[in-house]
């Protein structure tokens, strides 16, 4: 670190950083607008900025949305391991023929294996074991799998994509490149990006909170890492916060016993003005961070609660939600909760379900899997839609990547495994601006290449769109896309270069959008 | 508390302990003032001294007077929570 250099940077800090001068910047900003553009926008931009007020917020960057947003916050339904789209979205009628026979060579293409399956001497297809049923949409209706029987219900609602892909192969990888936008660690994540960029629509309550759900099976191979919701070299307040699933949501977030709310608020402000004096010496925005992140906490105190009081809510939702709703830290408690978080102006809400990852013992494992999230997932919907906040809420459903049509490891009739398949894997997305009742994009009658309607495999790229794919990074420009935020432009200088959460690539993919 | 017997010294102590540097006169005035106030607070509400000082789970020393210790737990949970306290870089 270059200490002149640093000192020069001061003054550019303290201009990002300092409340008022951030309050100036949107001031002039907005009167700017106002003489220059049309209405509409500026209607967008004051329905944000009222949003902002509800509970009185944080404003974001000047200029940020940069267009009329169709959602104002994001729920992610993370399904951590790799969720099989075979047995869930991505029907393959014919497949059952094609039992233990080996996979073409040419559908497979040379393409590269996990370490875990490519010693085999065989790959043989491992057609699904579960019953498909064609739910009506507003197409010609979509395929769900008898696991996920609420989901299905819901249908209508959704834009079920079933040509993701991502260059990933491995959990953390491909996990890190979703939530960041990079294979490696490091990036800030889409909900810190989202903090940064539109700010916060409640003061009282994290911008971005991360919720753990307990898993009925036990099976949770697969780690997770704060810095997978982290801010990578964003200021460390846009950060996730990630709530426990039992005892007190936030630990010793309450006072001792023996300490007043009021002394404990002269504590604050004393270690506020201490905080403030470092800051004033050296500048560093992390000292800034930190003295906010300490009067959210304060504020915490009094909102955690509120939020985590359930009393309010009636019978029938807890029905619609799944028994389980009444057990702190199941998925579909978690789900309850995301909606009041919503409620409360929480922008980004990310709800992490582990135990995809099925190498083996696919029918063993995979219906308690469905069974904790597919009813909760579609109550969120209905919930949502019934408070008409599903209009502007995007609801996103899926895991890291997909599983292979191969089976790894010993093949039953009754049972198999498989291995994770990155080309090509469904994800749904629901409100918030997309297409309700659709599919989009399709796979080989081995659902192991992306192919264009008519069947011909389509060669996936991230430096262009193909129609009919959506890679990792172009689901992460849609998602800001429908946020009011072009992916191009939300950007932060660090160490000489403008990182965006997209990188150099993404796509938004209009197709998917009303 | 046995090592420093006037508010300044205990400070410059902690203070020293804490963060490796001696506190500047704008910290010193800020921390005795809060150690005042936090001192007198719990000579006139002693219950709630006794509450705070029965958190943790080393057993407290009973000689240490109950007002004072509380007083002196919130100037160094204070001093802990700096961000100089806990950001090393």
């Amino acid at each position: 670190m270059d200490p002149i250099r640093e000192h020069e940077l001061l003054l550019t800090r303290r201009h990002f950083f300092g409340k008022s001068a951030f309050g100036v910047g949107s001031i002039a900003l907005n009167s700017l607008l106002r003489g220059s553009l049309g209405m509409g926008m500026m209607g967008a931009l004051e329905a944000l900025a009222s949003d902002n007020q509800k509970f009185k917020g944080r404003p974001g960057l000047p200029g940020m949305p940069s267009f009329a947003p169709k959602a104002k916050r994001v729920i992610v339904l993370f399904m951590n391991g790799g969720p099989s789209q075979l047995d869930l979205f991505d029907y393959k009628e014919k497949l059952g023929e094609h039992y233990d026979q080996d996979l073409p060579a040419e559908i497979r293409n040379g393409q590269r294996l996990t370490t875990m399956s490519s010693g085999q001497a065989r790959f043989p297809v491992a057609p699904s074991n579960y019953k498909f049923k064609k739910h009506a949409n507003n197409q010609d209706g979509c395929w769900v799998s008898e696991l996920l029987p609420h989901t299905a219900s819901v249908v209508p609602d959704l834009c079920v994509i079933k040509s993701m892909w991502t260059e990933a192969i491995n959990h953390d990888p491909a996990v890190t490149y979703i939530q960041t936008g990079s294979q490696l660690p490091g990036r800030p994540s889409l909900g810190a990006w989202m903090s940064y960029g539109l700010g916060s629509m409640n003061e009282n309550l994290p911008t971005y909170v991360v919720l753990h759900s307990k898993v009925s099976s036990g099976k949770v191979d697969q780690a997770l890492f704060s810095r997978l919701w982290g801010t990578g070299f964003l200021p460390s307040e846009h950060q996730g916060v990630s709530l426990r699933s039992s005892g007190d949501p936030v630990l010793y977030l309450s006072d001792p016993h023996g300490m007043e709310k009021k002394t404990r608020r002269s504590m604050l402000d004393d270690i506020s003005k201490l905080n403030e004096m470092q800051l004033n010496e050296f500048g560093d925005p992390e000292i800034a961070a930190r003295i906010k992140q300490y009067e959210m906490a304060y504020r915490m105190q009094t909102s955690v609660p509120d939020l985590m009081n359930l009393e309010g809510e009636t019978d029938e939702t807890f029905e619609l939600y799944g028994k389980d709703s009444r057990t702190p830290g199941t998925f579909a408690a978690n789900c309850l909760l995301a909606r009041r978080l919503a409620e409360r102006g929480v922008r980004f809400i990310q709800i992490f379900h582990r135990g995809w990852d099925q190498h083996s013992n696919m029918t063993g494992d995979l219906p308690s899997q469905c069974k904790d999230v597919d009813q909760a997932s579609a109550a969120l919907i209905k919930d949502l839609k019934r408070t008409g906040m599903l209009d502007d809420t995007l609801v996103i459903w899926g895991g890291e990547f997909g599983r292979t049509v191969y089976c790894q490891g010993p093949l039953s009739k009754e049972n198999y495994g498989r291995d994770h398949h990155p080309r090509c894997f469904t994800m749904w997305m629901a409100g918030g601006g997309v297409k309700p009742g659709i599919t989009y994009g399709n796979t080989d009658q081995f659902g192991y290449n992306i192919v264009d309607t008519s069947g011909n495999v389509l060669e996936p790229s991230v430096d262009t769109l193909v129609p009919g794919t959506v890679h990792v990074h172009d689901l992460n420009a849609t998602i800001l896309h429908l946020m009011g935020v072009d992916h191009t432009k939300l950007s932060y200088r660090y160490q000489g270069r403008d990182f965006r959460l997209t990188d150099v690539h993404g796509h938004v993919v209009h197709d998917l959008l009303k | 508390m046995r090592e420093k017997s006037t508010s300044t010294d205990r400070i410059k102590r902690a203070f020293e302990l804490a963060l490796s540097r001696s506190a500047t006169s704008k910290e010193m005035t800020l921390l005795t003032a809060a150690a005042a106030r936090y001192t007198a607070h719990y000579k006139a509400n002693v219950a709630e001294a006794t509450e705070l000082t029965k958190v943790g789970l080393s057993p407290r020393n009973p000689k240490l007077d109950t007002a004072e210790l509380a007083s002196w737990t919130l100037i160094c949970s204070t001093l802990f929570n700096l961000d100089e306290f806990l950001t090393q870089n």
